[in-house]
């Protein structure tokens, strides 16, 4: 029996249903990352009091979590469905319930729980409050009203919510392995995914050079400085990312000793902090020069 | 009439549900007594969602009130025509009175003018907006947020308000949310407003109550559905459930309706060791355990969900296969655990560090090992050395193990699971009692090696806090040493332990690394002092008769014990309370002489009273004997302490015949020397009494 949306019909409804909430959607940012968050969109997203609305699939790279493939649950690169609505409607959660019920999980006929947890991200210098929400004693959403990012104290309150499409598929289409997930009638997320994962698993944990990784390390973070210096704050932040994906694989390659870890989680915060200064500067002059011209 | 605020928020994080309702009782009867509003009484209740405080018979005007105010001096009051000056004239106006009705009344400063100003009560309508607004804002949450620009820091966001008189709705808003009577149904049951037609408890409870999903209000209602439904789901399969008190708690906080879901598990996770097992299911997913009649788990899970639904089934298979996922992690974790075994674990430790500068895990666990195996030579408990010394090595081993790493509480227990499956069962209970007692007043370790080790390591951590300055303050303890000094006191005294807190101390300090810099040792004893002052408090001594122990740290703590018995039952003695008097004046006056000599010249004896004091102390001296060194019981204390007696008399024949402050100064001196005697006797025999 075929239970459940198939894997991208359930992107398909997602996106139809928050289109329909007011938001654009945007497409995954091309640099590797390790969470929807640090997509430009959100990051640079919740620090201005300009309205954003946007909901996007995000492909995210984890690479200690790689396991080549052959562990049921776990994968390198998986993908989160991220909203971020700015400032947060008054009844989002209600929203949140009815976009269940668009990928087939009707909430009057499930246990859903919000359950407190508080997101933060130490290296985008970053915190919300919020919930993980269990389905059925399963989490599948985390659900957070952003309150820091880069340091700054948000206002107005940006809401994320992330969505772990490949978890909340498993559940629907009742099966135990995610590369038996259907991505269409015909396709399975095996045929799309399983080589990608088995090469990128001994790519992360076998072949990556350390010494390169170290210099890219390097580069990125003098290009980031020298970049931000001249507001030029977009290209800058895609070298903070590429910095903390470098960082990531050091990390799976067993390169980072426990201080170095430290060290590397501050120098990224720096970069991120860096990047949002040039980013509200520049947004500051904008609002000044338009003032001074409606005068 | 009755007043009702509801406060409708989301999802409120369940620790955050008890200090918030009891604030909210607090809070809405002070701000009515600050009104001057009476009322019957004030009932705070409510879920995660709806926090909910009702005023019984509340008064429809809050009282009249007179109020005096102090104006400028009388003598300001009228002018030399008898007209009232500017200055009075204008502190009459101030208070909206006329100048006529001002008085004179006479103070420490003199006569000032003062009016008494008369205050009308007002409409309780009129001042419900302000004090249910104050009543909503008032709310301390342990931690906040902001959601609207209003930027109002609390708990979670406020999405609606009702605030009720009687039938009538108090307009009032906070954050941006307007009053009105609306509440909404369950989380996920839609937004179709209920309407609250009056301010009364019952019928707002049963209002939620009779809704097609129902709305448990009342906590203590919801706890009692709770412990129902998940008791009868055990009930059908013939067991019971593990009603965990905290789980308990918890759950009745974050459900609005709980219904019970009930469901097994695949026999082979029953290999776990059952802590493993009712870790994963309490503290991960939230689920209560099953055992039998004699406690043995079961295969089951009752999981709580909130509210009811068509689809029970397929919830149950969704609770069934995450529980699942979570134990078969467990078991991955314990597999893995089992392959690299304690000695494995051991030799991680040197990497886990202990404190900023002093060594790893690994070298706290030899430092234990040895203070243990000094402590069991010191006991005589050479038999129990091999058990003491494998538990006392592996104590922390287990830090080091995955299943620990990923349930932290469980540290000692697998510790303890390991030893045993590795063939150490002699000393696999003292593992898994290592961190016991986990609370101030809970079970000591079971077994005497695991008190002899549990001791040491505590020993070993307080010493190491202290010696790099890192000392509790106020409510500033994140390393629980109060909780530990007090587990010290505890072992060494209920377990008779004839070792004295200093020399475990100095044992303990002495196998640190010769160099290591000490910036706090110095305040251990006074840290152990206060534990000890609690512990015999908490045995029914007074406290305060510790501060006659002048010797407590050197004596092994029953012996402190039993000499603060006799003490507390010689104290109230006449005989004894007319010395202790005498005793303190000595001491009074030896303070004010400052340095006196001890030796007494019998020839400079002016008067028969000085003789007799001074036979006295050679008299009980010589009867005593040795018996003051070797008291160590208390009826040897109580002894010795009755002697103390026959210092009555001569004590008070020389206060009333004899004056110290002589004119010869040899004969004064001679004097004072006799009265140091006496204190020496009576504060350094075996207690101070001068302290009691």
């Amino acid at each position: 029996m075929k239970y459940g949306m198939n894997f991208q019909d359930m992107i398909s409804a997602l996106n139809t249903y928050w289109t329909k909430q007011g938001c654009i959607l945007v497409q995954p940012y091309d640099v590797e990352k390790g969470a929807g968050t640090y997509n430009p969109e959100t990051f640079f997203g919740s620090l201005t009091k300009k309205p954003v609305n946007r909901a996007y699939v995000e492909p995210c790279r984890r690479p200690a979590d790689g396991r080549y493939g052959e562990n049921p649950n776990r994968l390198g690169k998986y993908y989160q469905y991220q909203v971020i609505m700015k400032p947060a409607p008054a009844n989002i959660q209600a929203i949140y319930l009815n976009s269940l019920k668009a990928i087939g999980l009707d909430p009057k006929q499930h246990d859903v729980r919000w359950i407190e947890d508080d997101w933060q991200s130490p290296t985008l210098g970053a915190s919300g409050v919020g919930w993980e929400i269990w389905l059925d004693g399963m989490e599948i959403t985390q659900f957070t009203y952003f309150q820091n990012m880069a340091g700054y104290a948000l206002n107005p309150i940006t809401v994320e919510i992330t969505y772990g499409l490949e978890r909340i598929a498993m559940y629907c289409q009742k099966v135990d392995n995610v590369f038996d997930l259907r991505w269409n009638d015909t396709v399975t997320y095996r045929d799309v995914h399983h080589e990608g994962e088995r090469q990128f698993s001994h790519y992360y944990f076998e072949e990556s050079n350390v010494d390169h990784l170290r210099r890219y390390i390097q580069e990125c973070e003098e290009e980031c400085l020298a970049l931000c210096k001249k507001g030029l704050y977009l290209p800058a932040y895609d070298d903070a990312m590429k910095l903390s994906h470098y960082f990531n694989m050091l990390e799976a390659r067993g390169a980072i000793s426990v201080s170095d870890r430290t060290n590397n989680i501050t120098k990224i915060r720096n970069l991120a902090k860096a990047c949002a200064k040039a980013y509200v500067q520049s947004v500051e002059k904008e609002e000044a020069a338009t003032e001074e011209a409606a005068q | 009439m009755n007043a009702l605020l509801e406060i409708g928020v989301e999802h409120l994080p369940a620790r955050f549900m008890a200090p918030a309702l009891k604030q909210l009782e607090t809070l809405t009867a002070r701000l009515l007594d600050e009104k001057r509003i009476t009322y019957q009484a004030v009932y705070a209740f409510g879920t995660y969602r709806r926090l909910v405080v009702v005023v019984e018979d509340i008064a429809d005007k809050s009282a009249d009130v007179q109020k005096e105010v102090k104006g400028p001096p009388a003598k300001l009051l009228k002018d030399a025509a008898g007209n009232f000056t500017p200055q009075s004239a204008g502190f009459a106006q101030k208070n909206g009175i006329a100048p006529e009705k001002l008085t004179v009344v006479e103070t420490d400063k003199g006569p000032f003018i003062y009016a008494v100003v008369k205050i009308k009560g007002e409409k309780t309508a009129k001042l419900l907006p302000e004090i249910f607004t104050r009543i909503v804002t008032g709310l301390e949450f342990a931690k906040n947020m902001v959601w609207e620009e209003s930027g109002l820091r609390y708990g979670r966001p406020i999405r609606s308000l009702i605030g009720l008189y009687g039938g009538k709705i108090i307009k009032f808003s906070v954050a941006g949310v307007e009053s009105g009577r609306n509440t909404y149904p369950l989380s996920s049951f839609g937004r179709k407003p209920i309407k609250v037609e009056k301010a009364d408890k019952a019928y707002y409870t049963e209002l939620l109550r009779s809704q097609p999903q129902p709305v448990l209000a009342s906590p203590e209602e919801r706890k009692e559905a709770l412990v129902k439904t998940v008791s009868n789901e055990a009930k059908i399969r013939g067991y019971r459930a593990d009603l965990d008190p905290e789980l308990v708690e918890e759950t009745v906080w974050f459900t609005e309706h709980p219904v019970a879901v009930g469901g097994d598990f695949e026999l082979k996770f029953l290999t776990l060791p059952k802590d493993l097992i009712t870790t994963v299911l309490k503290k991960q997913i939230k689920m209560f355990p099953v055992t039998d009649e004699q406690g043995r788990l079961q295969p089951y899970f009752i999981a709580v969900r909130d509210g009811i639904s068509v689809n029970q089934n397929e919830v149950r298979d969704g609770f069934k296969k995450v529980m699942s996922a979570r134990l078969s992690d467990a078991v991955f974790f314990f597999e893995n655990d089992k392959k690299e075994g304690l000695e494995k674990f051991k030799e991680k430790l040197k990497n886990i560090l202990f404190l900023e500068g002093l060594g790893s895990m690994f070298d706290k666990s030899e430092r234990t090992q040895k203070l243990a195996g000094w402590l069991c030579d010191k006991l005589g408990q050479t038999a129990l050395k091999p058990a003491v010394d494998y538990a006392a090595s592996h104590a922390y081993a287990d830090l080091a193990s995955h299943v620990v790493y990923e349930f932290p509480e469980l540290q000692g227990y697998m510790g303890g699971q390991y030893a045993a499956l590795e063939g150490r069962k002699d000393a696999a209970k003292a593992m898994e009692e290592f961190y016991f007692p986990l609370t101030s007043a809970s079970a000591l370790p079971s077994t005497e090696e695991g008190c002899i080790v549990s001791l040491a390591g505590k020993m070993d951590t307080l010493v190491g806090n202290f010696l790099i300055g890192q000392i509790p303050t106020g409510s500033e303890d994140p390393f629980a040493l109060r909780r530990q000094a007090f587990a010290v006191v505890r072992i060494l005294l209920e377990k008779g332990m004839n070792a004295s807190l200093k020399e475990l101390a100095e044992k303990s300090a002495s196998l640190y690394p010769a160099q290591t810099a000490d910036k706090g040792l110095k305040e251990l004893p006074g840290f152990l002092f206060q534990r000890l002052a609690l512990v015999l408090e908490q045995r029914g001594h007074n406290a305060a008769t510790l501060n006659a122990v002048s010797n407590w740290y050197e004596l092994p703590l029953g012996q402190v014990e039993a000499l603060v018995s006799a003490l507390e039952a010689v104290k109230t003695g006449e005989e004894f309370a007319s010395v202790l008097e005498a005793a303190k004046r000595v001491s009074n006056i030896l303070k004010k002489a400052g340095d006196v000599s001890e030796n007494v010249d019998e020839k400079l004896f002016e008067l028969p009273a000085e003789k007799a004091l001074y036979d006295k102390i050679h008299e009980v001296d010589s009867s005593l004997g040795c018996a003051v060194n070797t008291a160590k019981t208390k009826e040897e204390y109580l002894r010795v302490l009755k002697t103390y007696g026959a210092f009555k008399e001569p004590l008070e024949n020389f206060f009333k015949d004899v004056m110290v402050n002589a004119d010869a100064p040899a004969v004064r001196q001679n004097r004072l020397a006799l009265l140091a005697r006496v204190r020496r006797y009576l504060t350094q025999t075996v207690a101070d009494i001068t302290n009691l």
